[in-house]
C-alpha cells in the first residue's frame, strides 16, 4: 500500500515537471529553378559558363555555411542543347557533384523522357521527385525524402505541375499519367509521417492558386517552395513570397538567372527566417567537386562537338533564320496539311548558313515531341484560333485557308506536334483522331537539309496553290407504296381509294477542285419523283396503272471561279437541264445556259450576277434567248444542329426573233431548314417555289413543293 | 382498314411460307452467313489489334532508340573518362617508379657522402687540435708584444704632452707683445686723424667763399650773356637789313645791266637781210 502511494506521488511529481521545449533548429537551403540545362557548347573560360559559375557559387555558399541542403525546383534538364544531347546526364552530373539532394520533375524535364530520366538517376545521390506522376496509382518517381537536422526531420514532397505532358510513346507503353495533386499529397504526407517525419515541406511546380489551396487544405503544412513551371508571375509581375496566417509561407523563385538562399527556423512548426536572391558570379575555387564536374563537363562538350561536327548539308550562299514560320511551312509541305500549328517558343530562330553541321540543327528546336496529323472541323479550328494562348497558325490567315473562308462544318487537315495537339485537345474539348508520324521536328529538319531543302525556300506560295478537292453528296430519297384491295365503288371513309406507288429522289453532288486562285465546280443534280397510280375505268371497271412524273429534272453544272479578289471575282457557268426520263410525248427536251459574270462571297452570303444566253437545244431546238442570271444564297447556322438556307436562282431574258418578240423569266426560290442528327444524317424541310413565264407564248407555269426528307449528307476531301 | 391490315398479314404469311418451304436451303445459308459474320468480325478484331500492336511497337521503337542513343553517348563519355583516368594512373605509376629510383640513388649517394663527411670531420678535428696547441703559443707571444707596445706608446704620449705645453707658452708670450704694438700704433693714428679733420674744416671754409664768389660771377655772366643776346638780335636785324639791301642792290644791278644791254643794241648798225623786227625783238 505504501509502495503504491509512493509510486502515485512519484508519477504526479513527474507529470508536474515542465515538459522540455523542443529544441529549435535552423536549416539553410540553397534553391535553384529553371536551370534549363543552360551550358555553353564551346570550350569557353570557366568564368563565362553559366553552369560552371553556378557551381562556383554553390561551393562558395557551402564554404560560408549557407548551403546545408541544395534543392532544385525543376525544369533543369531542358531545353539546353548539351543536356538534351546527353538526355539529362550532364545535369545529373552537375547535381551529383554539387550535392543536390533532389530535383522536382517539371514539364520541360518530361521532354527528356521518363524512361531516360529513370535511367540517368541510377547510382546517383540526387533524387528525382514527383508524387503525382503515376503509373497505376503508384508514383513513378520518388514522392518524398526525409532530411534530418538535430531533432527535426523534414519530409520534402514533390508535386509536379499540371503542364506535365507525357510522350505518346511512354503513354502507350507505360501508361504514365498525372494524378490529382491533392490526393497524391495526402497519401504521401501520411507515408512520410509514418516514416517519422515531423514536418512536411512541399516542393511544387503548381500554380500559385493551387499552392494556396494546398496550404488551406493541409493545415499541417507550413511551407511551399514553388518554382519550375511556376515562375512566380501574377498580374504581370514577379512574386517571390506570399505569407499566410501563423507564419505559413509560399516562397517562389521567379529569377532563373539567380539562386536563392532560404533560412528555415524549425521548432514546433517551420517558418521562414530569411529568403534571399543571389547573383550567380564567378568565384575561383580549387574544390575537387568542382574540378571533377568541370572535367566531366568538358568531356560531354567534346563528345557533343565530335558528333555534331559532321556536315549534313549546305545552305548555299544564303542565310536562313529557321523560325516558326519556316518550320510550319516545312510541316505543311511534308504532310500536305492545310494548317500547321506550333507553339510560339517551338523554334529558336537560329540562322543557318554555309555548311550545316549536326550541332547546328541540334539547337534549333524546343519541341521534340512527335508530329501528329489530324482533322479539325472548321468550327473547332476557329475556336482554337480565337482562344487565348501562344499558338501560331500557318496556313490560316484572317479566317481564311488557301484564300477561302473557313467553313465551320468542313474538316481541315492539321499538322502539329504532340504538345500542341494536347493543348488543342484541351481547348476545343474534343480529342480528334490522329496519325502519329513518329518523327520529331529536329529529325524532319535534318532530313530536309539532307534532301529537298524546303526550309531554305524564299517563297512558300506553292503550298497555297496546291490542288485540293471536296466532294459533297446530298442524297434524299423516299419510297411510298400503298396497296388497296376493295370492292368496286367501296372504300373506307378517309382511306385511299386506289393503290399507288410513289418514289423519288433529290440528289445533289458537288465536286470542287480548287487551289488558292482557281476553283472548278462540277455539280450533277437530279430531282425525280414518280407516281404510279391504279386507275379504274368507270365504264368497264378495268384497272390500269397511270404513271405521272412529278419531278423529272437532270441538271449538270460546270463552273469556273477565279479566286483572286477578296469579295468579288469573275465566274463562268455552263448549265445543262434535261429530263431523267422522256416525257409523255417521248421527247427529251434540253436547255443549256452559258453565263459569264461576277460572283460575290461574304461569309455565308453568296451572290452571282451574270449575263449570257439560254437555249433549248433539243426537242425542239429553239433560238437562243439572251438575258441575265441572278443567284443569291444565304446560310445561317443556329442552335448547333440547325441550319437555315434560302436560295434564289433566276434567269431573265428578253429577246426578239422570228418566233416573236418578248422574253421569259425562270425563277426558283428554295427555303430549307435542316436538323443535323449525326454528322452525316439530317432531317430536311424544304419549300420550293418555281415560276416560268414565256412572253412569246404568253403562258406561265409555276409550282410549289414542300419536301420532308431524310438526307445523307457527307463531305469528302481529297488531299 | 381491316382489308389493309389483312393484306399485310397475308403478305407476311407468304414471306414466311417461302422460307419454310425452302427449309433445307435456309439451313445451308444460315451457317454460311454466321461463318461470314464470324470471319468479318474476326478480321475487324485483328485489324484493330494490329493497329494497337503497331502503335505499341512504334512506341517501343522510339523509346529504345532514344535510350540506345543516350546509353551510347554516356558510354562514349565514360570510356573517354576511363581512358583519361588510366592515362593519369600510368603517368603517376611511372612517376612513382622514377621517384623511387631517384630516392634509392640519392640514398646511396647520401651514404657515401656521410662516410666522406665523417672522414672529413675527423681530419678537421685533428687539425683543430693541432691548431689549438699552436695558437696558445702564439697568444702568449702576442700578449708580450702587446705589453711592450703599450709601454712604448705611453712614453711617446708623455713626450708629446711636454712639447705641446711648451709651444702653448711661447704662443701666449708672442701674442702679448703683438697686442702692445697694436695699441701704440692705434694711438698715433688717432692723432693724425684729428689733424686731418682740422685741415679739412679750413678747406671747407675756403670752398664756401669760393662758391659765393662763383655765384656773383655767374650772375654777372648771365647779365653779359643777356647783353650779348640782345647784341646778337640787333646784329641779326642788321644782317637782315643788309641782306635786303644787297638784294635790292642786285636787282638794281641787274636792271642797270639790262638797260646797258638795251642801249648797246640800239647804238649798234642794222645788218642786211637782217631778221624782221617781229623775229628779233623780244616781246615784253
Amino acid at each position: 500500500m505504501d509502495r503504491n502511494i509512493i509510486a502515485c506521488i512519484l508519477l504526479i511529481a513527474l507529470a508536474a515537471l515542465p515538459v522540455p521545449a523542443r529544441a529549435r533548429e535552423s536549416l539553410s537551403l540553397v534553391v535553384t529553378a529553371n536551370l534549363e540545362g543552360r551550358a555553353s557548347l564551346g570550350m569557353e573560360e570557366e568564368e563565362n559558363d553559366f553552369l560552371l559559375k553556378l557551381g562556383q557559387s554553390l561551393i562558395h555558399e557551402k564554404g560560408r555555411g549557407r548551403a546545408e541542403l541544395y534543392l532544385d525546383l525543376g525544369n533543369a534538364f531542358y531545353p539546353g542543347a548539351l543536356s538534351r544531347f546527353s538526355f539529362g546526364s550532364v545535369m545529373m552530373d552537375f547535381f551529383g557533384f554539387f550535392d543536390c539532394a533532389a530535383t522536382l520533375i517539371s514539364s520541360q524535364d518530361m521532354r527528356i523522357g521518363v524512361n531516360n530520366l529513370d535511367f540517368v538517376k541510377h547510382n546517383r545521390k540526387t533524387r528525382l521527385l514527383s508524387a503525382n506522376i503515376v503509373r497505376r496509382d503508384t508514383p513513378v518517381f520518388l514522392p518524398y525524402f526525409i532530411h534530418g537536422k538535430g531533432d527535426a526531420s523534414i519530409a520534402f514532397v514533390g508535386l509536379s505541375s499540371k503542364k506535365i505532358l507525357v510522350d505518346i510513346a511512354e503513354k502507350n507503353i507505360f501508361r504514365f499519367e498525372l494524378a490529382d495533386h491533392a490526393a497524391s499529397l495526402k497519401k504521401t504526407a501520411e507515408l512520410a509521417k509514418n516514416e517519422g517525419a515531423r514536418h512536411v515541406v512541399v516542393l511544387s511546380g503548381l500554380s500559385t492558386k493551387d499552392n494556396i489551396g494546398i496550404l488551406k487544405e493541409f493545415p499541417g503544412i507550413d511551407l511551399v517552395v514553388a518554382g519550375g513551371d511556376n515562375s512566380g508571375g501574377m498580374y504581370g509581375s514577379g512574386l517571390n513570397r506570399i505569407d499566410l496566417e501563423r507564419g505559413r509561407s509560399i516562397v517562389l523563385l521567379p529569377d532563373k538567372n539567380a539562386y536563392y538562399t532560404l533560412q528555415l527556423d524549425i521548432g514546433e512548426r517551420i517558418s521562414v527566417a530569411g529568403f534571399q536572391r543571389n547573383d550567380i558570379a564567378a568565384r575561383r575555387t580549387a574544390d575537387p567537386r568542382y574540378r571533377g564536374f568541370a572535367d566531366r563537363f568538358a568531356l560531354w562538350k567534346k563528345e557533343y562537338a565530335q558528333e555534331g561536327v559532321k556536315v549534313i548539308g549546305s545552305a548555299g550562299k544564303g542565310e536562313y533564320a529557321i523560325d516558326n514560320a519556316r518550320t510550319a511551312n516545312l510541316l505543311r509541305d511534308r504532310y500536305n496539311a492545310e494548317v500547321a500549328i506550333l507553339g510560339s517558343g517551338t523554334m529558336r530562330g537560329e540562322t543557318l548558313k554555309g555548311d550545316i553541321r549536326q550541332y547546328d540543327i541540334n539547337d534549333l528546336c524546343n519541341d521534340e515531341y512527335p508530329v501528329f496529323i489530324y482533322f479539325l472541323k472548321g468550327s473547332q479550328l476557329q475556336s482554337l484560333a480565337a482562344s487565348p494562348g501562344d499558338l501560331i497558325f500557318s496556313g490560316l490567315s484572317g479566317g481564311m485557308i488557301q484564300g477561302y473562308a473557313v467553313n465551320p462544318a468542313r474538316s481541315y487537315r492539321i499538322v502539329s506536334t504532340q504538345s500542341v495537339y494536347d493543348q488543342a485537345k484541351r481547348k476545343i474539348g474534343a480529342a480528334p483522331k490522329f496519325r502519329n508520324t513518329w518523327t520529331g521536328i529536329p529529325d524532319l529538319i535534318g532530313k530536309d537539309i539532307r534532301g529537298e531543302k524546303v526550309l531554305f525556300r524564299d517563297d512558300y506560295g506553292y503550298l497555297e496553290r496546291r490542288l485540293r478537292a471536296t466532294l459533297d453528296l446530298q442524297l434524299s430519297n423516299f419510297f411510298d407504296l400503298l396497296g388497296v384491295v376493295a370492292d368496286r365503288d367501296f372504300s373506307s371513309p378517309g382511306g385511299p381509294s386506289s393503290s399507288y406507288q410513289q418514289w423519288g429522289m433529290e440528289n445533289n453532288v458537288v465536286l470542287n477542285v480548287y487551289n488558292r486562285y482557281h476553283r472548278f465546280i462540277i455539280n450533277p443534280y437530279m430531282n425525280y419523283v414518280q407516281t404510279k397510280q391504279e386507275v379504274v375505268d368507270p365504264e368497264t371497271g378495268e384497272k390500269k396503272t397511270e404513271t405521272l412524273m412529278v419531278q423529272n429534272l437532270l441538271r449538270g453544272i460546270f463552273e469556273y471561279r477565279l479566286n483572286y479578289f477578296t469579295y468579288v471575282n469573275p465566274y463562268h457557268k455552263s448549265q445543262v437541264d434535261t429530263v431523267v426520263k422522256r416525257d409523255e410525248y417521248g421527247d427529251r427536251p434540253a436547255f443549256i445556259r452559258e453565263v459569264v459574270g461576277a460572283s460575290f462571297l461574304y461569309r455565308e452570303l453568296e451572290g452571282k450576277l451574270g449575263a449570257g444566253f439560254e437555249r433549248q437545244v433539243h426537242d425542239p431546238k429553239k433560238e437562243p434567248v439572251y438575258g441575265l442570271e441572278a443567284f443569291l444564297a444565304w446560310k445561317y447556322d443556329f442552335w448547333t444542329k440547325f441550319s437555315y438556307t434560302i436560295k434564289l436562282d433566276s434567269f431573265i431574258a428578253k429577246t426578239s426573233n422570228k418566233e416573236g418578240e418578248g422574253g421569259h423569266i425562270r425563277s426558283e426560290i428554295t427555303n430549307g431548314l435542316r436538323i443535323r442528327m449525326t454528322d452525316n444524317i439530317g432531317l430536311s424541310l424544304k419549300y420550293r417555289w418555281y415560276y416560268y413565264r414565256s412572253d412569246i407564248e404568253d403562258k406561265s407555269y409555276s409550282y410549289r413543293q414542300f419536301l420532308t426528307s431524310l438526307d445523307l449528307k457527307t463531305d469528302f476531301k481529297v488531299y | 382498314m381491316v382489308d389493309y391490315f389483312h393484306r399485310g398479314a397475308v403478305e407476311s404469311t407468304k414471306t414466311y411460307r417461302i422460307h419454310t418451304n425452302d427449309g433445307r436451303r435456309t439451313m445451308k445459308v444460315l451457317p454460311a452467313i454466321a461463318a461470314l459474320l464470324l470471319v468479318v468480325s474476326c478480321k475487324t478484331l485483328t485489324t484493330s489489334e494490329c493497329q494497337r500492336l503497331n502503335e505499341e511497337l512504334n512506341s517501343e521503337n522510339r523509346l529504345l532508340n532514344r535510350k540506345v542513343t543516350m546509353v551510347t553517348r554516356q558510354n562514349s563519355v565514360y570510356v573517354e573518362e576511363n581512358l583519361i583516368c588510366k592515362r593519369d594512373l600510368d603517368l603517376k605509376t611511372a612517376q612513382h617508379e622514377k621517384l623511387r629510383g631517384d630516392m634509392e640513388s640519392m640514398e646511396r649517394k647520401l651514404k657515401g657522402d656521410i662516410a666522406l663527411l665523417e672522414q672529413k670531420y675527423q681530419n678537421l678535428q685533428e687539425k683543430n687540435r693541432i691548431l689549438e696547441a699552436q695558437s696558445s703559443e702564439k697568444i702568449k707571444e702576442l700578449t708580450e708584444l702587446n705589453k711592450q707596445m703599450e709601454k712604448k706608446l705611453g712614453d711617446e704620449i708623455a713626450a708629446l704632452h711636454a712639447a705641446a705645453k711648451k709651444s702653448a707658452e711661447d704662443y701666449s708670450r708672442e701674442k702679448e707683445q703683438m697686442m702692445l704694438q697694436a695699441a701704440r700704433r692705434d694711438f698715433e693714428n688717432s692723432k693724425q686723424v684729428e689733424e686731418l679733420k682740422k685741415t679739412v674744416a679750413a678747406r671747407e671754409a675756403e670752398v664756401s667763399d669760393l662758391k659765393t664768389a662763383g655765384a656773383d660771377l655767374s650772375m654777372k655772366l648771365a647779365e653779359s650773356k643777356k647783353s650779348l643776346d640782345e647784341a646778337g638780335v640787333s646784329m641779326k636785324n642788321l644782317e637782315a637789313g643788309m641782306a635786303r639791301l644787297r638784294a635790292d642792290l642786285a636787282a638794281m644791278e641787274k636792271e642797270r645791266n639790262d638797260l646797258r644791254d638795251a642801249l648797246e643794241r640800239k647804238s649798234a648798225p642794222q645788218p642786211e637781210g637782217g631778221a624782221k623786227p617781229s623775229e628779233s625783238q623780244p616781246v615784253k
